[in-house]
């Protein structure tokens, strides 16, 4: 499920951002080029983090920024930003995976959540997908750590 | 017990949360009812136990229930640490 959500145009590489909020708008471009969702879902997950700060890095290393699904999304999807140089959300929480998040409901992404956590639960995993060099290889990655698990 | 896992928006920390604490739970050999909501429902749901980021469960009144916030949503053992006293 997660891979076939997460494509790969709409996984990207980038050796550093400015801002947290650069690495969002960059993170979220993909969907918003492929109509996916609005401008003003991305403002949307600024705001939320603006708000009630960064609970969005759900590990160390790694965010996933969202808003609601009534933000401006048109189709349910998800994109990938993994930076060289980690972004700081705040002083001491660096972040070098932006998973960005766009629900349509209240259950259809809930099983791409699921996968993810196969990904994330394993840092050495995490350290893996941020060494990836190409964008292929972090979608092998992925589909790798999220099949070993559901057959195993 | 009841134990709800709380975010800003309810459908994305807060569920990756749940299956961790489901998780922990396992781990542990306790039963609980788990389930996961927003920031503004659950100021009005009742529970044992709320449980998120710390940005986020200290909006909560703390005469609601028990508050635990965790750091690291992926740790099954922070969650298991924090969880087993209060069980």
């Amino acid at each position: 499920m997660l891979t076939r959500l997460l494509t790969k145009d709409c996984i990207q590489l980038a050796n550093f951002v400015h801002s947290w909020q650069e690495s969002i708008y960059l993170a979220a471009s993909p969907l918003v080029q492929q109509n996916k969702i609005e401008q003003r879902y991305v403002e949307a997950m600024i705001q939320s983090i603006e708000q009630y700060g960064p609970y969005i890095i759900i590990t160390p290393k790694v965010a996933i920024p969202h808003a609601r699904p009534t933000d401006g999304v048109h189709e349910l999807g998800m994109s990938l930003l993994r930076l060289q140089k980690p972004v700081y959300f705040s002083p001491s929480q660096p972040v070098n995976l932006i998973i960005v998040l766009a629900a349509i409901d209240n259950a259809s992404h809930l099983q791409a959540l699921a996968d993810l956590t196969l990904v994330l639960q394993d840092t050495e995993q995490i350290d893996c997908l941020i060494a990836c060099q190409h964008e292929d290889t972090i979608w092998e990655k992925i589909k790798q750590y999220t099949t070993k698990e559901s057959t195993g | 017990m009841k134990i709800l896992v709380v975010c800003g928006s309810g459908l994305g920390s807060s569920f990756i949360l749940e299956l961790n604490v489901k998780k922990a739970l396992e781990a542990l050999g306790k039963d609980a009812e788990v389930s996961h909501t927003d920031l503004a429902s659950a100021k009005a749901e009742k529970a044992d136990i709320y449980l998120g980021a710390a940005d986020i469960v200290n909006e909560l009144a703390i005469n609601k229930g028990i508050i635990v916030s965790i750091v690291n949503m992926m740790s099954i053992s922070e969650i298991k640490g924090k969880l087993e006293p209060l069980l």
